[in-house]
């Protein structure tokens, strides 16, 4: 089970919306911070429908122009499935129609916060926009989201029920959520909270502008692990620790968080080239999309830029693990390798 | 191909397990009544599970201190029922999976902790808001009894769970998993209460489904759930098969369905293909059939443009549970099954005026020995999804 | 009624959130929903009951009903000058 990338897009805290350059200009967060906010493009550019857009709120136009520049970009190769995901979906019109409900005792409620709350909201818009009657789900298992998507996709493709399959992780911030989870005990000890929008483009067969290839993904619990997940997942791609170049982690930065995470880590050989991405991104249900986005880029360019805090060295860039937990509950493992 | 449904489990408004559901339908007795679980000031009838958050507890020996979400414990109940039933014991080895589906998640309590929250910034018990995310009770529910596999939650408004459904058969073809226990819940709140009568769309009587009278829905709440697996069971025990089913997005209007059926007619042309079968093949359809204008109207439409003159029979079950949202294609789907191993039609005991355009009754009586071999079950939803399942005897 | 009609077009752009549009470039006499005029939809439809009724008191049961009543920002305002007390 294999899948091409033939095109990938992210709006992110980082200057990564439709550009050629891969974090180059990245700006890692200093430690104050505690918030990661995308860094968002001019939505009347990217979505030019003006009767949809007015409704949209922040996440929703997030995921929609990362969803159209993802297709755009590949020569507008229209998807037969369209895959989302996300941990908390429109949670902005979510808290404002409970509010309203609260504020206004239950009566005269406006409707468009309603139907723009619920979970496929993105879904339905980027078929709406794109005219495409295909298959649409959205899933929505904290951090196994985007992990459940792209393991349909795989699927999908596989099984020829698609030729092109547009998948996409999305989370936004609201100041209402980051309240609650810093009352949890959250974004205290190193983990910084963040958004984005990452939407890729999977094709079963390989074209020449491919960016890189998905060869296996699996998840897991954490709370269910013995420690053998990296290596029977390895064992599974009939590969070991050796043949990867480099390894991709997505620490959140809060060492209780990332505790299996962190212990499958020490098991690494020594000089093993590790990079992180969370410190770019923050944290949220759906982040290890880009954390795939940022493996992938590795693959195309060939290099590792500093942003992504390199450690260790590698011959080349051939295979690339990704290791994403999210607060050391879901646990995903994700191989990437490069198109020849 | 197509997987075996093995096991099965519901608790409804008309029923805590799948014998009392069973009888209810058979009885032509309906579970919308008043509201009594927490009050709101819209005066409108629901299927609403008469068992509070601490006797579900009870029923299932859960510590009474500790706060699962309604969504949790409704979805523990029928997946407990649908484990049993299908002989799985989960500590047997076997990767067993869940694919949950819910459009409200831990709604029901959450929306307590903001009203707490906004009267005062450190409001609210945090216990009541970890569990916010669709993915809490899938969680809790496969930690509650043991399933250590594969875990996902699917949330497309009212089309939830028949996609849990696709996703199940498609891992189990892929040898990702033995056996998947797929289905949805959702329960009654404020949130969708509101958000729904804010669309005009509730029915203050008992809701109509396909009558020229039709004024709206009931809102309901429920869990479905089947247990699926890939090889046919050698002890021959088995419901029916999961034989095809079709996803698609009707992209023609944020909340409405267009006029013609488009979506709705890809789904089910698209689900009897996957399952090798023609429109006659089909004998009975539980459809999707909320009683709103907008619905019926467009899966009638799809349905005569289908089958033509040659209409199956059909029902909407939705007029004994209410329209129970994510959970409505699991329970539709475990009502499809008994509608097949058991050979019987569900009415839709109230149904009395026709729509003159569509010119399709749905069955008012129950019928046994009525030879259902193949059932199609609808579920459509917003944002455009559409869904439709097809089951079939062998 | 002038003062209404412009009164109106100003809580439509903001209630609708009509981006790029200005209370003058609506026309008084153009059809609000479909097209050739603002393109609304029945989502606009629940949301300009929601307007009446916080702004001038009137009460639509039935989306159906405010079909005519919706056709135009001229008819909403003649809808509410002879509905209203």
């Amino acid at each position: 089970m294999k899948c091409y990338i033939r095109n990938m897009s992210a709006i992110s805290p980082q200057p990564t919306f439709a550009t050629d350059s891969f974090l180059s200009s990245a700006v890692v967060p200093s430690a104050d911070e505690k918030c990661l906010r995308a860094i968002e493009p001019d939505y009347k550019v990217c979505i030019k429908e003006a009767g949809l857009r007015r409704r949209m709120s922040h996440v929703i136009k997030m995921g929609v122009a990362s969803a159209l520049n993802c297709v755009e970009g590949a020569n507008g190769t229209l998807p037969d499935a369209i895959i989302t995901a996300t941990g908390l979906g429109c949670l902005a019109d979510t808290e404002k129609f409970l509010q309203s409900i609260i504020e206004n005792d239950e009566r005269l409620l406006n409707p468009t916060s309603f139907i723009q709350s619920t979970f496929n909201t993105i879904g339905g818009q980027v078929a709406l926009l794109l005219k495409c009657p295909c298959y649409n789900f959205t899933y929505v298992h904290r951090g196994f989201s985007f992990e459940s998507a792209l393991l349909d996709a795989m699927m999908q493709l596989e099984d020829g029920d698609a030729s092109n399959v547009l998948v996409g992780g999305i989370d936004e911030v609201t100041d209402t959520e980051f309240r609650v989870m810093e009352r949890m005990g959250f974004w205290r000890s190193g983990a910084k909270m963040g958004e984005g929008a990452q939407f890729f483009l999977l094709s079963s067969q390989p074209t020449s502008q491919d960016v890189a290839q998905i060869t296996s993904l699996r998840t897991f619990l954490a709370s269910t692990s013995d420690g053998t997940e990296v290596q029977s997942f390895l064992d599974s791609c009939g590969l070991t620790i050796k043949d990867i170049d480099c390894v991709l982690l997505g620490e959140s930065g809060d060492a209780k968080m990332d505790a299996t995470l962190l212990s499958w880590k020490k098991s690494l050989p020594v000089g093993k080239m590790q990079a992180t991405f969370k410190h770019l991104c923050g944290e949220y249900q759906t982040a290890s999309s880009f954390g795939v986005w940022c493996a992938a880029n590795l693959l195309r360019y060939q290099t590792v830029p500093d942003a992504l805090r390199p450690v260790g060295k590698a011959e080349g860039l051939r295979r690339i693990l990704v290791f994403n937990s999210y607060r050391n509950n879901n646990c995903s493992l994700f191989l990437l390798e490069k198109v020849d | 191909m197509g997987s075996y449904v093995i096991g099965i489990g519901v608790i409804s408004a008309i029923g805590n397990n799948v014998e009392e559901n069973f009888e209810s339908l058979v009885s032509k007795r309906t579970g919308i009544s008043a509201l009594t679980h927490f009050s709101t000031s819209h005066d409108v009838p629901v299927g609403q599970i008469n068992l509070t958050n601490d006797q579900l507890k009870e029923m299932l020996g859960l510590p009474s201190g500790k706060a699962y979400s309604r969504t949790a414990l409704l979805g523990m109940v029928a997946v407990k029922e649908a484990l049993r039933d299908a002989g799985v014991d989960p500590h047997s080895g076997l990767r067993i999976g869940l694919i949950s589906s819910t459009s409200a998640g831990g709604m029901d309590l959450s929306e307590n902790f903001y009203v707490e929250m906004k009267n005062k910034e450190d409001g609210g018990r945090l216990r009541d808001v970890v569990s916010h995310d669709c993915g809490d009770s899938t969680e809790q529910i496969a930690s509650a009894l043991g399933i250590h596999g594969f875990l996902s939650t699917i949330s497309t408004a009212c089309s939830s769970s028949a996609n849990a459904l696709m996703l199940a058969d498609r891992l189990l073809n892929h040898d990702q998993l033995d056996v998947v226990v797929a289905g949805g819940i959702d329960p009654l709140c404020k949130f969708t209460i509101n958000g729904f009568n804010s669309l005009m769309i509730l029915d203050k009587e008992l809701c109509r489904p396909f009558d020229s009278t039709r004024a709206g829905l009931n809102l309901g709440e429920a869990a479905g759930f089947l247990v699926l697996q890939r090889e046919k069971p050698k002890n021959g025990k088995f419901y029916c098969r999961l034989a095809g089913y079709a996803n698609a997005n009707d992209a023609y209007h944020q909340t409405a369905t267009s006029p013609n059926g488009d979506g709705p007619f890809l789904a089910m042309s698209g689900a009897l293909k996957r399952a090798g079968l023609s429109p006659e093949d089909v004998d009975y359809v539980n459809v999707h059939g909320t009683g709103t204008g907008n619905n019926d109207q467009s899966e009638g439409m799809a349905m005569r443009r289908l089958f033509g003159e040659k209409m199956p029979r059909f029902s909407s079950t939705k007029v004994y549970t209410g329209h129970t949202l994510g959970a409505a294609g699991g329970i539709e789907a475990v009502y499809s099954a008994l509608a097949i191993s058991r050979d019987v039609i569900f009415p839709t005991f109230n149904f009395k005026n026709r729509i003159e355009e569509l010119a399709m009754d749905p069955e008012t009586e129950v019928i046994p020995h009525a030879g259902v071999k193949v059932v199609m079950s609808n579920s459509f939803g917003f944002g455009g999804n559409v869904s439709s399942l097809v089951f079939s005897a062998e | 009624m002038e003062e209404l009609i412009s009164n109106l077009k100003v809580q439509l752009v903001e209630s609708l959130n009509l981006e790029d549009v200005t209370p003058a470039d609506i026309d008084t006499e153009a059809p609000l929903f479909g097209d050739g005029g603002l393109g609304l939809d029945s989502i606009d439809a629940l949301e300009i009951i929601i307007l009446l009724e916080k702004h001038y008191g009137l009460h639509i049961a039935d989306p159906k009903e405010g079909k005519d009543i919706f056709y135009s920002v001229r008819t909403l305002a003649e809808y509410i000058t002879a509905n209203q007390k």
